[in-house]
């Protein structure tokens, strides 16, 4: 860690300490908007390319407020190596593939931001699983996190999210079919006690909703919560909606609440948690702008757009204002019958790729 | 005839006939009647099953049209075709092929013509369309000097038909002109080779401000028709806007211009959201770099404008698209010379009378610059193309002496 960044990180732990939850009176969110504009001149500051794209695509920003910061594509962090920290301060590399091309984003972490990340990931945790570590049931394979120096997002995920659980069993074997032991198991021992499932919503349901269904069975996680989150791109394609996936999940195994999460690997930590009328919400941690298609101006409530993120986590590198090419939008604020706080928003989909056209390149 | 035929997928014709024909002269009578046939059936579609590029397509085949482009060789000019022409039309402008094949045809020759294994629906209704023609006995002798193919990137292939052909029109810039004209051909195989090529548009800023309302406004829609056919992406399309006259004039003319455009983008359809983040990447990553020729990125509407450092040095930034302009400004028309370069193909122009431009375009100083056309015609296609007379030289002239 940085000298300079020393004072900011101190005022990040500070801030992080109040909680994930937003408040009836935090409307204007004045400090969490003084922060992201801290973190904007902190990268400013230590990431040159950073500050090269900023002074000359984002020349004036005027007025205050985080719809006036500066946002990068998320796709920039696949072909740049953005980080605002000297290479001896890196304490991992998180890389993610994407569904589109080849190319990997590679996150530069310091120690700092991976506290941080900890830090509000487990408080959002806490809000919602309460502060009792739960047995937890991960639907995955061991095999995920196998790889301790590959950071892949899927066992990244998984990690970060075991560390809220306890006797952390895994319910699918190596090559993804159902451990059927290991769930009986785990079911005997936490029959009446509160339980946390969590995995990847593609594999929940190709690996394990899926295939209990094929072999008749359901499972009765009463005082389960399921959380899910990734890889619902896939989902799109098979035409699962969310809420298909919420009620088959719930009949299939017996859960009380399931809930979405929705967060970038470019942001670890600043999740967007699903609530019980099925939409996303912002919390202190973390906020979402939606922009025009074309013009990148905001847009109003109710109208679809690109979504950005604004996440305060990130100090080594600079990720903390983000436009995703992922479609939401924000329904309302501070009026949802869940009774949270902050914006609730729906995530419709990643816009569509199209062909190029134009007079170069002959090869196929 | 071609022996690597497994590889080929022929699509339309007979990969052999087309050996077997004698050139004709340019504009022969029976290749005028088949494109205006092939006009009359494109335009007999429905619209909704059709595009704007079918629709051009079909519009610059028609009979008044390829009347005036016959024009362009006199009566008594003797030519006959080469021969046979292999074309290679870029993979990215669906229908350029068909301009391609049109050109081959109309200059007397028998033509392969090879197809990327891109996949475009509006190739395959021209396909269909060509198809439809041809199978009118009328057409029977055009239908023996058309055949389509379509192969992936094979130099086999390829290098195989170039010894066969006389004449190669290689689209697709330079990368594909000098993989083609690696493959060595006849003694006389004529080549014509269109390379990376850049355009702008040149404007004067005191016609803006004089301007009507309804001039401005039909002034913007032209550009946009410029800018947005092809994601301005095509090697016409105008990546400058170069603004003639006094800074007053070009603060007064900017505003006016900029602001018809953002009146009338909203109506036209034109970007993919996608694209919105495809420029904002490229932009981003060009601005990136230290040392970025890009001082400025303003935006308007969903249009970019964008300032250099550097103005002398815009072709290498002239790689941005999908409604990204660079914006440079001169105090005469003559000091244009000094932003063209040899790959400058197209100059767009509003403002100007024609004694300016063709003073321009004779000057010495003046490098490259293949066309001026008024604004709202970049993608027109014409017979001259990258300083090329194509029917000319994908024919030889007959000199008769007594």
């Amino acid at each position: 860690m940085s000298d300079d960044s020393a004072p900011l990180a101190q005022r990040l732990e500070t801030y992080l300490s109040q909680g994930p939850d937003l408040r009836s009176g935090d409307l204007d969110r004045n400090e969490f908007a003084d922060l992201v504009s801290d973190l904007t001149r902190l990268h400013v500051d230590k990431c040159i390319p950073y500050r090269n794209i900023v002074s000359r695509l984002f020349p004036t920003r005027e007025g205050i407020g985080v719809s006036n910061e500066p946002f990068i594509p998320v796709r920039l962090f696949k072909t740049l190596n953005l980080r605002s920290i000297d290479a001896v301060d890196i304490a991992k590399t998180m890389t993610s593939s994407g569904t589109t091309g080849q190319e990997v984003s590679r996150i530069f972490l310091d120690n700092t931001t991976a506290r941080l990340q900890t830090r509000a990931l487990a408080q959002i945790m806490s809000s919602l699983l309460g502060s009792q570590r739960l047995p937890m049931l991960v639907i995955d394979s061991s095999q995920a996190v196998a790889n301790r120096t590959s950071f892949t997002a899927r066992g990244a995920g998984i990690r970060g999210f075991s560390m809220f659980g306890r006797d952390v069993t895994y319910a699918l074997r190596d090559d993804l079919t159902l451990d059927h032991e290991a769930i009986a198991l785990f079911l005997d021992k936490h029959r009446d006690s509160q339980v946390f499932l969590f995995g990847f919503t593609y594999i929940i349901w190709q690996n394990f909703i899926r295939e209990l269904e094929k072999q008749g069975k359901t499972l009765g996680f009463r005082n389960g919560l399921l959380l899910h989150g990734g890889g619902w791109k896939k989902l799109i394609d098979l035409s699962v909606s969310n809420e298909s996936f919420s009620a088959r999940a719930a009949e299939m195994l017996g859960v009380s609440r399931v809930a979405n999460y929705y967060g970038m690997v470019e942001q670890t930590g600043s999740i967007f948690l699903e609530c019980e009328q099925g939409f996303f919400h912002t919390s202190a941690y973390g906020d979402v702008l939606i922009r025009d298609f074309k013009t990148l101006r905001e847009v109003n409530d109710g109208e679809p757009g690109f979504i950005q993120l604004i996440s305060i986590l990130p100090v080594s590198y600079p990720g903390h204002s983000i436009l995703s090419e992922d479609i939401g939008t924000v329904i309302g604020r501070g009026d949802c019958a869940c009774g949270r706080y902050g914006k609730r928003f729906v995530v419709h989909g990643r816009v569509q790729n199209a062909e190029v056209r134009g007079c170069s390149d002959t090869q196929p | 005839m071609i022996r690597n035929l497994e590889r080929v997928e022929v699509l339309v014709g007979d990969s052999r006939e087309i050996f077997d024909c004698s050139p004709w002269k340019p504009f022969d009578q029976r290749v005028v009647e088949f494109l205006i046939d092939f006009s009359r059936v494109a335009l007999a579609l429905p619209r909704e099953t059709t595009t704007s590029d079918v629709y051009a397509l079909a519009y610059w085949c028609r009979r008044a049209n390829l009347l005036r482009l016959s024009q362009s060789i006199g009566e008594t000019e003797i030519r006959k075709g080469v021969g046979v022409v292999f074309h290679i039309p870029p993979a990215n402008v669906p229908l350029n092929f068909f301009y391609s094949l049109a050109i081959g045809l109309l200059s007397g020759n028998s033509n392969l013509l090879r197809l990327s294994s891109r996949d475009f629906a509006e190739v395959d209704l021209v396909i269909e369309l060509l198809k439809e023609v041809l199978i009118n006995p009328v057409h029977d002798e055009v239908r023996k000097r058309v055949c389509i193919i379509r192969y992936g990137h094979d130099d086999g292939i390829s290098g195989e038909i170039s010894r066969l052909v006389d004449g190669r029109i290689i689209w697709g810039g330079d990368r594909a002109v000098e993989n083609i004209r690696s493959l060595p051909g006849r003694p006389r195989l004529v080549d014509v080779p269109m390379a990376d090529r850049v355009s702008f548009a040149l404007i004067r800023s005191a016609a803006v401000v004089e301007a009507s309302n309804e001039e401005i406004d039909r002034l913007g829609e032209l550009f946009l028709r410029d800018v947005t056919t092809f994601d301005q992406n095509a090697c016409s399309s105008p990546k400058m806007l170069v603004w003639v006259g006094s800074s007053r004039e070009a603060d007064a003319a900017q505003a006016r211009f900029w602001d018809a455009i953002d009146r009338h983008i909203n109506a036209a359809d034109y970007l993919k959201p996608i694209r919105t983040i495809d420029r904002l990447v490229e932009l981003c990553e060009a601005t990136a770099e230290e040392d970025s020729n890009i001082s400025q990125v303003h935006v308007v509407g969903p249009f970019l404008r964008l300032t250099l450092a550097d103005e002398l040095d815009w072709p290498a930034a002239a790689v941005f698209r999908f409604g990204t302009v660079i914006e440079a400004s001169v105090k005469t028309v003559s000091e244009v010379a000094r932003l063209s370069s040899g790959r400058v193909q197209t100059v767009t122009s509003f403002g100007f009378s024609s004694a300016e431009l063709v003073e321009l375009a004779r000057a010495d100083q003046l490098i490259g610059i293949d066309r001026f056309v008024p604004f709202g015609q970049a993608l027109d296609f014409e017979l001259v193309w990258d300083g090329f007379d194509l029917v000319r030289m994908l024919s030889r002239q007959v000199v008769v002496k007594v």
